[in-house]
């Protein structure tokens, strides 16, 4: 089962190629997580130190923009070396948590051209996604937008590796298929989308062509999803990376090698009109924070529903084996040796587990309730 | 008035009620003539014609037109003899005889003048000018007609100085003169022609007589009153006496022709006019045969008047010479009975003479049978009773009777004449006409060949610009990669002058924000000043496009003429493109028949405008929204200022940095929208040169249009073709008119036919 | 000394400019560790010791105008001593200063490294380049060894077999550089560690995974400046069930047959003593 018992993590798979903003949008999910859930006493934080580290350091590059008005997204610090996120995602009933693990791994591991001598770590980035419960696909608004008409548009799909994450793609579906009494959750996730939004300091409103090109890129991949894994359920999210920015130009440089071109795009920082620095604004992102909690929380419940159904089972049949006629002789001995005694004492301890169980349960659909009081933003949409 | 006289007269009215038919008639023989003429003329310039192919002009060399003329002169010739005999007021009859039968004691009977008007002598001959005496009650005059020194010099000396072997006789009076006739003896002849010297002689001799007369060139000499009876001077000749004076007055030989006006002592005559003819046998019968046409043209009949003396009552020789000439000069009268009567004078003879003639007459001329060649009358020249008895009763009988049939026949047989040289002309005619219609082959109707070559070249045309038009079709519907690089190069353009600081340099930039900054107190109005300036100059650079469409619509004018020119290399005259369309266009509107549509259609091609300003930009402007200072919120429609900057050389800089990233942005965004535009100048170049292509090609005119334009500039667009054709065209256009008037003339001759 | 070192260009992603090494050894400590920034480790083995250095900063700068970094990797299988000189040399100029930094490091391998050699190096990266590579990198590291102060050789303070330290900790660094000097001369093995991440709770989670010392340095105010991490000897295991059963029979038998030699050579003791 993909939802293990407690101790052992669930897993998000983000695949896509480098640059994309895998990093990026891991940092914005652990911001906004802390905050995002409102009057829920739902969180979303980091789970060791390291993460917390890695959180902290990525975000003082990120933030160097709103001092130098200068924002260039592709200048993190490319990943060259896999690490794993760890967060926790508290439920906010009864101290039941659950551990959440990402992987972010060179987006060239996506590309099979620049992966030479590594397959081992490909492969296990693959079963890493693979084995997720989540399927994450992040797509670069810009390159969508700002290539419409382009001659060079032709290269979009190797520069965004679209034919190797359907075949992720598919690996994952099949395994969330393996498993199809549970529930499945996609979510493509179109980053840097604040030139195409007006509700975030944006003046137009290019939501519906948006939606249109990931469509058109992405279709085979959502397409393979839902042949191989059709309970899927697959939201759009598209997310702002961090807020008062806005794509100015792009340009397509040759590659020196001979390779696809390379889609350069520079941004904008938009000014306040009372000249303070911007502020981070990330809108979107909460709709990913509130599907994701969702999903793990119903996977939760349903996993205690089974565990308080199974302690409810045994203790009905220790209660049988308590008040169980055998035959006189058989009952004498029994009470005599405390066989009964014993069955009694286990059939209370199992219903007082699955009492508990079930509290924990009904708690549990109590958060998913508020949770999906919540709602999503006018951002989503299900694909 | 007597029966006689009102047949007679009604002979000459029916005569004169046909003579403006016949007149009528020999205007068109005479326009025969002239068509005649033009076709030949006609016929001579197609064949001289260097153009008119070989076989054309062989073919026309065997076709003699003007063999055709004699024919049409005879013919007018003989209406002219039908003319002059319908012509005449009245029925002339002549008398001819030889001398001294009693031709002139006749007509004394017959018109009662005397001899001082008609000599009569007996022994020699005396009446030396044929004379006409007509029958004119209340009026005695004599008319006579002079003869010039031509007309005696052919009358009376060229036929002497012929037949003695003469050099032609003088061809003036002053040469006359002086002329040296031979004289006696000198000459060696023979005795027959010794009196034709003598005669020559005598006529040089007494020319002083006459000389005046014919100097009179040709004014009649009129006697009247006393006058009158002095006739005798013109009229005949010097009696023996005479003749022995030393100075002959021979005034007759002045004297052509006498008319002579009294009344007949037969007053119910009508209109009737005797001609005494002439005696035969005077000089030759060459010279008589000169008589013989004037007989045809003056008398309607003739008596032939035969005395019956000694030695005379006889049918001689001389006399069947007369009646030979005479039976000529009956032309078309088929009887010969109609025209000529025989008179026999027996007034003073025996009854044995009188008998002898008789018999010999009607044996010698009549095959013992009375009347069957000719009619033999009877009579006594001296007596009036008699003569109007037995010759006027008889002959104007005769001629009331038969002058009618007389005249049908002589009409009829110039007709038939003349039938025949109609169907000679209608002839020559039809066989010029079956000779150009094979001609038509070879010269090839101008006509039929412009059409031809119009409707080949209409196709052509078609075929040019449909290809032209596959390649903007294809090019309308692919990114066109030229606009794309005009595209890039304005938008690099655009982008070069942002960063050098807007076109001063940045830091020249930064020091007048700065200076108006603090000047204004704040940033608001450099900044607003600042961005209009520059959208007005991002607007203007990306306008230079219009350079790009520019070209491009040269482009397709220029491939349009060119793919015109194919056919129409001929009137373009080497000019292209614009310049070639716009030629195309003036030639349209000039042609002689004009061609509208063709003319509305170039103007409108000519016309087309790829234009920046008014077609592409209003789609882009809308990109330049964001180079403001104040903006609106899309979602609360709230406005506000896009950014705020100090009034310092920090913020000058910022500033900088920020309109330099929004004028990027929206240049940028222009470029995205243009080239999204991409296929526009493709899609309205191909739609301007479909539109065009159909107007001009496939509309309700463009057959007709394009077919007048052919035969307007057929010249120009198939030099030398037509040129050469055309005027051996004209030609054989010219024969063909001269053929088919020369057929209408005999049509209107057909219409002539009694 | 094996050398390889991993870099990008302009346009070119990171990769090495000569061959690749065998194993990415260095991936042992990719989730206590950014290798973004300056990390450091050393490895001694059976075979020999290999070093990994991330993140020297050079000057040139890639398409989005990021600054671009280079790792160093080197290994030997023996003992060189002038290797080893080089290596203490890059070791000491990353712990000289507050913070674990290449120093002088970048200086000398951009000046070994231009721009111009290395996309060409990096355009034809393969096993041609190592020569060229190793030789450019020893010179720079020649020259960073020229101009630093020796090593004073005195052994190391912390005695402990594994520890994490505070990286800000002088006596901490110094003992750091000492181990790595004895993991060099074979004296010591394991692993020497400057980590950006771990904290000295997840090194010592990490040392209980396995079974090499290991001495880290860790970016965390410790309490002394380090701990000890335990030791992996002590085990105490209970005892499986096959075990007890194991000793309980023996024990049975053994005190059936005490009872059973009692019991048979019972007569031999005398009547009326007592």
């Amino acid at each position: 089962m993909t939802a293990p018992a407690e101790g052992t993590s669930l897993r998000i798979g983000i695949i896509g190629p480098t640059r994309i903003g895998k990093t990026t949008l891991v940092n914005t999910l652990l911001r906004a997580g802390e905050t995002a859930f409102e009057q829920t006493d739902v969180r979303m934080r980091w789970a060791d130190h390291m993460t917390e580290r890695k959180i902290l350091e990525q975000r003082a590059e990120l933030e160097g923009w709103r001092l130098s008005k200068q924002f260039n997204p592709g200048a993190l610090r490319g990943t060259d070396d896999a690490f794993v996120f760890r967060f926790v995602l508290e439920t906010g009933f009864g101290g039941l948590s659950m551990r959440l693990d990402a992987m972010d791994y060179p987006g060239g591991l996506v590309n099979p051209a620049h992966r030479l001598g590594r397959e081992a770590e490909w492969e296990e980035c693959r079963a890493f996604i693979a084995n997720s419960t989540v399927l994450v696909v992040p797509a670069d608004a810009a390159m969508l937008m700002e290539t419409a008409g382009d001659e060079n548009r032709h290269h979009l799909p190797a520069i965004l590796t679209t034919p190797e994450i359907e075949d992720v793609a598919r690996d994952w579906a099949r395994n969330r298929h393996q498993h199809r009494h549970e529930p499945a959750l996609a979510i493509v996730c179109p980053v840097r989308t604040e030139s195409y939004f007006a509700d975030n300091g944006g003046r137009r409103d290019r939501s519906d062509e948006l939606l249109e090109h990931v469509r058109e890129v992405y279709r085979d991949v959502l397409k393979v999803i839902r042949a191989e894994a059709p309970a899927t359920r697959i939201h759009y999210c598209p997310v702002d990376t961090v807020g008062p920015v806005e794509f100015l130009s792009a340009r397509w440089l040759p590659d020196v090698a001979g390779g696809h071109p390379h889609f350069s795009a520079k941004y904008r920082v938009r000014r306040r009109p009372d000249g303070h620095p911007p502020e981070i604004s990330t809108a979107g992102i909460d709709d990913v924070l509130v599907l994701l909690a969702r999903h793990l929380i119903d996977l939760r419940h349903r996993e205690l529903d089974v565990t308080a159904r199974h302690h409810r089972t045994s203790a009905n049949d220790w209660a049988a084996q308590a008040v169980q006629d055998l035959g006189a002789m058989r009952n004498v001995w029994n009470t005599v040796s405390g066989k009964r005694r014993k069955a009694r004492r286990m059939a209370e301890a199992k219903r007082l587990e699955a009492v508990s169980a079930e509290e924990q349960v009904s708690g549990l659909a109590g958060q998913l309730l508020r949770l999906a009081e919540l709602g999503l933003g006018p951002r989503h949409r299900e694909l | 008035m007597s029966e006689i006289a009102s047949r007679i007269a009604a002979v000459v009215q029916a005569r004169q009620s046909r003579l403006p038919e016949i007149t009528a008639e020999m205007a068109t023989w005479r326009n025969a003539d002239e068509a005649v003429v033009a076709l030949d003329r006609a016929v001579t310039e197609l064949r001289r014609y260097p153009a008119t192919p070989a076989e054309v002009a062989d073919q026309f060399g065997l076709v003699r037109v003007k063999d055709v003329r004699p024919a049409i002169s005879t013919t007018v010739e003989h209406l002219q003899r039908v003319e002059g005999r319908f012509g005449r007021t009245t029925v002339n009859i002549g008398v001819s005889g030889s001398a001294r039968v009693g031709k002139s004691t006749l007509l004394q009977t017959i018109s009662g003048l005397a001899d001082d008007q008609i000599p009569t002598g007996s022994g020699i001959p005396v009446t030396a000018v044929r004379s006409r005496i007509y029958h004119t009650p209340g009026r005695r005059r004599a008319v006579l007609e002079m003869h010039d020194f031509d007309s005696f010099r052919s009358a009376y000396l060229q036929p002497r100085h012929e037949e003695l072997g003469l050099p032609p006789a003088p061809t003036t009076m002053a040469e006359y003169r002086e002329w040296q006739y031979p004289s006696a003896g000198e000459l060696e002849i023979k005795n027959a022609y010794a009196s034709l010297l003598e005669d020559l002689r005598d006529m040089q001799a007494s020319l002083p007589s006459y000389e005046a007369l014919l100097e009179r060139a040709g004014r009649p000499v009129e006697l009247l009153g006393d006058d009158f009876d002095r006739l005798r001077e013109y009229v005949a000749y010097p009696k023996v006496e005479e003749k022995r004076a030393p100075d002959v007055a021979r005034k007759y030989l002045a004297v052509r022709d006498a008319r002579i006006e009294c009344p007949f002592p037969h007053a119910d005559v009508g209109e009737i006019a005797f001609c005494d003819m002439k005696g035969f046998g005077e000089v030759t019968v060459d010279a008589d045969k000169h008589h013989v046409a004037g007989l045809q043209h003056e008398v309607d009949a003739v008596v032939l008047v035969k005395r019956a003396a000694e030695g005379e009552a006889y049918w001689k020789e001389s006399d069947v010479a007369t009646v030979r000439v005479l039976d000529e000069a009956r032309g078309f009268v088929s009887r010969r009975r109609d025209f000529v009567l025989i008179a026999l004078n027996i007034g003073a003879a025996s009854d044995a003479l009188a008998e002898s003639l008789r018999d010999d007459v009607l044996r010698r001329v009549n095959e013992r049978k009375d009347g069957l060649h000719h009619r033999v009358l009877e009579v006594d020249a001296k007596d009036r009773a008699d003569v109007s008895a037995r010759l006027l009763g008889p002959v104007l009988g005769h001629l009331a009777d038969r002058l009618p049939v007389m005249d049908g026949e002589v009409l009829a047989g110039t007709r038939r004449r003349a039938a025949v040289v109609r169907e000679d002309l209608v002839g020559l005619a039809t066989e010029v006409r079956a000779m150009l219609k094979q001609v038509r082959g070879l010269t090839v109707g101008a006509a039929e060949d412009v059409y031809g070559r119009a409707r080949e070249m209409h196709k052509s045309l078609a075929v040019a610009l449909h290809s032209l038009l596959a390649e903007l079709r294809e090019r309308s519907v692919r990114q066109d990669p030229d606009y794309a690089a005009a595209v890039e190069a304005v938008y690099e353009d655009v982008l070069s002058w942002v960063r050098d600081g807007f076109g001063y340099g940045e830091a020249e930039w930064c020091e007048e924000a700065v200076r108006s900054m603090i000047r204004d107190g704040g940033a608001g109005l450099f900044a607003t000043t600042e961005l209009s300036r520059i959208r007005v100059e991002i607007s203007r650079r990306f306008a230079q496009l219009d350079l790009f469409f520019h070209a491009r619509v040269e482009e397709v004018w220029r491939q349009v003429a060119d793919g015109l020119a194919g056919e129409l290399h001929g009137v373009l005259g080497g000019s292209i493109a614009e310049e070639a369309l716009e030629r195309l266009m003036k030639l349209a509107a000039d042609a002689a028949e004009p061609c509208e549509v063709m003319e509305t259609s170039l103007g409108e091609l000519l016309g087309l405008r790829l234009d920046y300003r008014t077609q592409v930009h209003p789609r882009v402007r809308p990109e330049l929204d964001s180079l403001n200072l104040q903006v609106r919120d899309p979602v609360t429609g709230h406005e506000s200022f896009q950014f705020t900057v100090a009034p310092t050389r920090d913020g000058a800089e910022e500033l900088l940095q920020i309109i330099c990233e929004l004028a990027e942005q929206s240049a940028f965004r222009i470029r995205v929208a243009l080239l999204k535009e991409s296929v526009l100048p493709g899609q309205v170049l191909f739609a301007a040169v479909e539109h065009f292509t159909d107007v001009l090609i496939r509309s309700g005119a463009a057959e007709r249009e394009i077919r007048q334009f052919a035969r307007s500039y057929r010249d120009e667009l198939w030099p030398g073709v037509f040129q050469g054709l055309d005027g051996a065209d004209a030609r054989v256009a010219r024969v063909a008119r001269a053929a088919d008037a020369l057929l209408a003339v005999t049509e209107e001759l057909e219409g002539y036919r009694s | 000394m094996r050398t390889h070192v991993l870099t990008r260009g302009v346009g070119a992603d990171y990769r090495f400019l000569g061959s690749v090494p065998a194993t990415r050894w260095w991936q042992e400590f990719r989730q206590l560790t950014s290798f973004e920034r300056p990390t450091l480790l050393v490895h001694r083995h059976a075979e020999g010791w290999e070093l990994y250095a991330s993140a020297v900063p050079t000057e040139r700068k890639d398409r989005m105008e990021t600054v671009i970094r280079m790792s160093l990797v080197l290994s030997a299988s023996e003992f060189v001593e002038e290797d080893a000189d080089l290596v203490l040399a890059l070791v000491g100029e990353w712990l000289a200063g507050a913070e674990p930094s290449p120093g002088r490091l970048g200086t000398l391998l951009d000046e070994r490294f231009p721009a111009e050699d290395t996309e060409e190096l990096l355009a034809g990266s393969g096993p041609d380049n190592d020569e060229e590579v190793a030789g450019r990198v020893r010179a720079a590291l020649a020259q960073l060894r020229d101009e630093s102060p020796a090593d004073d050789g005195e052994a190391e303070t912390i005695l402990a077999e594994s520890w994490a330290g505070a990286v800000t900790d002088a006596v901490v660094r110094s003992s750091f550089v000492r181990r790595v000097r004895s993991m060099l001369n074979a004296d010591a093995c394991g692993w020497a560690v400057q980590l950006t991440l771990a904290g000295a709770e997840d090194v010592g989670a990490h040392h209980a995974q396995q079974d090499e010392p290991l001495v880290a340095l860790v970016n965390e105010r410790i309490p002394g400046g380090w701990i000890e991490l335990a030791p992996k000897a002590v085990r105490r295991r209970r005892p499986g069930t096959v075990v007890i059963w194991t000793i309980a029979v023996a024990t049975a038998i053994v005190i059936g047959l005490i009872t059973w030699v009692v019991h048979v050579w019972q007569p031999v003791v005398p009547a009326g003593s007592r």
